[in-house]
């Protein structure tokens, strides 16, 4: 265990969103500590709020949701209490982020120069007083890092002149242009073929122990949490389910949630054994029941579900929520 | 360049097209040059006749049709029945009037209409936002006419501030060099000239400013609204830009993509001149002079007219596109 004092530290955050339909509690009292150095999985299927934990991050998120209550230390400064004009000073200069899907993430009708050297006029001012060339090598040099063959001369190109894995490189670029202690991100290799999924992931690896920052990986995919991440967090309806180091979260699974997503993988290396898809679906955020989020879905699932479950420490590094599991 | 070539062969069949359809509409349309050319004068049936085979209407209307599309060929429009000189003379005498008001109007309506419309996109749902949308309701559907008059009565009778009609209040001695009062007054350095002429275009400007920057502002508002939902504009947030590059570089450079689209179409329509405008305030355009000659039964005026309002409309259509590349990489000409 770390005994750093943690870079990230997000406390008992709430982002609800005001809807027509009622208050969305997308985010319901959510607590992660990242550490120097250290890559976090954060798992979940669609509508868990991994995303919108990570937006809040960000300080991006947008009407009708709002930060509800809650603290977000980065640097021992409470984000949360940003005003636009501070949160400026953070954003892609020590948080970076990273967004899906790189073809609609790039702006399609500015050129790649562009778009990576705005950044750093924008927040590195050692760079920019030294001109328009000096800010044109290192974006050069970005490109170079993450792996654009011949950069030098694309870079008047549009983004939809390249492939889906080169923009998801380009992208990676403008976020890690001015050095962040922070990467998030989000659903990195959603949008790729298998084959560059691997590349990408690794390529943030490398960079991540050259530039020694913190990376955050949002992802759906448990494969690419095993691989390359030194932590999990496994997100259901707004709230963290189960919370540990990767290695037990993969192979001693505490949560049925997350014993759930682990069998609906389908395996090459058994293809008669079935995938046990999770049945039903996430329940309704708005009308959140006291119980257990999970208990209508849940295979486990006895009487003492039926109350607020609050999330409890393992013996060894870990957390979780849920009764069933001895005490 | 290729393209460019294509699209003016294209050109000529709708041309054709667009000749017969105007050229059966005023020749069908009852009323008889020649007689009103006449009008109550006592004339013989013999001068009568000789003057009819003058002005060439003694032909059956096939062979005119014929004749006239051969001689348009040859660049030859024939001669106004009214004013007795070749019609591209009087239509070119009056084209700097259309396009110094129509320009003016441009400017003005996308010079307000482009940041109201991006404001209330990114003000959505405030008092701002739906005042603007109420006021852009009310520009598209206030007729021009009307709205015209109402400025005339306002500013010119009660208040009177602004001249009624009219490009000018006394003939002006400026040398015609582009033909636009504003740009020639300045260039003979003649400043109370300039300043007569601006306040003269100032009603009309308004006026068909008005109505063009109402749509235009809704175009702009209704695509910015699509735009700033895009992944592009929360990564640009995210790099942690400024509000004014985010909003009017990253955003704004994609809305801006339809709102040309209409703005080129508009000023296609207006380079022919607003005949309901010009007539309202005088206007010694080329709009006034067609409807004049509509009313004369003016044939090779009004053919003429039309043809060049086709050529206009296509070549904005082009200027449009060639824009749309600069705005949009995607498209390639």
């Amino acid at each position: 265990m770390n005994h750093q004092s943690p870079l990230l530290k997000i406390n008992n955050l709430c982002t609800y969103f005001d809807t027509h339909g009622g208050i969305v509690k997308a985010v319901d009292g959510v607590n992660i500590d990242l550490y120097p150095g250290e890559c976090l999985g954060v798992v979940g299927e669609s509508g868990s709020g991994k995303s919108v934990t990570f937006t809040s991050v960000m300080g991006l998120i947008k009407k009708p949701g709002k930060i509800v209550s809650g603290s977000i230390e980065f640097q021992g400064k409470d984000l949360a209490r940003f005003t636009q004009r501070q949160y400026r000073n953070i954003r892609g200069k020590k948080i970076a982020m990273t967004l899906q899907d790189a073809l609609t993430a790039l702006n399609p009708s500015i050129k790649i120069i562009d778009q990576i050297s705005e950044v750093l006029k924008e927040h590195d001012s050692e760079i920019k007083s030294q001109g328009k060339k000096a800010i044109k090598k290192r974006a050069i040099e970005m490109m170079t890092l993450v792996g654009i063959p011949d950069a030098k001369n694309r870079l008047k190109d549009y983004p939809h002149q390249f492939s889906g894995g080169m923009r998801q490189r380009i992208m990676i670029a403008i976020a890690l242009s001015c050095k962040p202690k922070l990467l998030i991100a989000d659903e990195p290799t959603t949008a790729l073929d298998v084959t560059i999924q691997a590349q990408v992931l690794n390529l943030i690896s490398e960079i991540r122990k050259e530039l020694d920052m913190s990376v955050i990986i949002i992802t759906h995919n448990l494969g690419v949490v095993s691989e390359y991440t030194d932590r999990t967090v496994v997100m259901y309806a707004g709230q963290i389910v189960e919370n540990g180091l990767t290695r037990d979260v993969i192979l001693n699974p505490q949560h049925p949630y997350t014993k759930g997503l682990l069998k609906s993988i389908p395996r090459l290396s058994d293809l008669r054994k079935k995938i046990h898809p999770i049945p039903g679906q996430v329940c309704d955020l708005v009308n959140l029941p006291a119980q257990c989020r999970f208990f209508s879905r849940c295979s486990y699932r006895t009487a003492a579900c039926k109350k607020n479950i609050e999330i409890r420490k393992l013996d060894g590094h870990g957390e979780v929520r849920c009764k069933l599991i001895d005490e | 360049m290729e393209n460019f070539l294509k699209r003016l062969l294209r050109l000529i069949p709708v041309l054709i097209g667009i000749s017969l359809i105007v050229f059966l509409m005023i020749n069908l349309t009852p009323g008889d040059p020649v007689q009103i050319m006449l009008g109550d004068q006592f004339v013989t049936q013999e001068m009568e006749q000789t003057l009819r085979e003058d002005m060439g209407l003694d032909l059956p209307i096939y062979q005119r049709f014929g004749r006239f599309l051969y001689n348009a060929a040859h660049g030859n429009f024939g001669r106004s029945f009214f004013h007795r000189r070749p019609v591209m003379d009087v239509i070119l005498e009056r084209l700097p009037a259309t396009i110094e008001l129509t320009l003016c109007s441009m400017l003005m309506a996308i010079f307000i209409s482009i940041p109201l419309g991006v404001l209330a996109a990114v003000k959505k749902g405030t008092v701002y936002d739906r005042s603007s949308v109420v006021t852009a309701m009310i520009g598209v559907s206030m007729p021009g006419f009307w709205f015209g008059i109402i400025l005339i009565i306002l500013f010119s009778i009660n208040l009177q501030w602004l001249p009624v009609s009219g490009r000018s209040t006394f003939s002006m001695s400026v040398p015609s060099v582009t033909g636009m009062l504003l740009i020639d007054t300045l260039l003979a350095g003649e400043i109370d000239s300039f300043f007569d002429a601006a306040k003269h275009l100032i009603l009309p400007t308004i006026t068909l400013g008005m109505a063009m920057g109402a749509t235009l502002m809704q175009v702009t508002r209704a695509s910015m609204m699509e735009v700033l939902k895009q992944d592009y504009i929360l990564f640009a947030e995210a790099k942690g830009l400024k509000w004014f590059r985010v909003t009017f570089l990253h955003a704004l450079k994609n809305a801006l993509i339809p709102t040309i689209t209409v703005a080129a179409i508009q000023t296609g329509q207006l380079l022919g001149g607003n005949m309901i405008i010009e007539t309202i305030f005088g206007w010694p355009g080329v709009g006034s002079l067609v409807v004049q000659a509509i009313f004369n039964r003016n044939y090779p005026l009004v053919q003429a007219a039309v043809l060049i309002y086709v050529l206009v409309y296509v070549i904005m259509n082009f200027t449009a596109d060639i824009l749309y590349t600069v705005f949009n990489p995607r498209v390639r000409l």
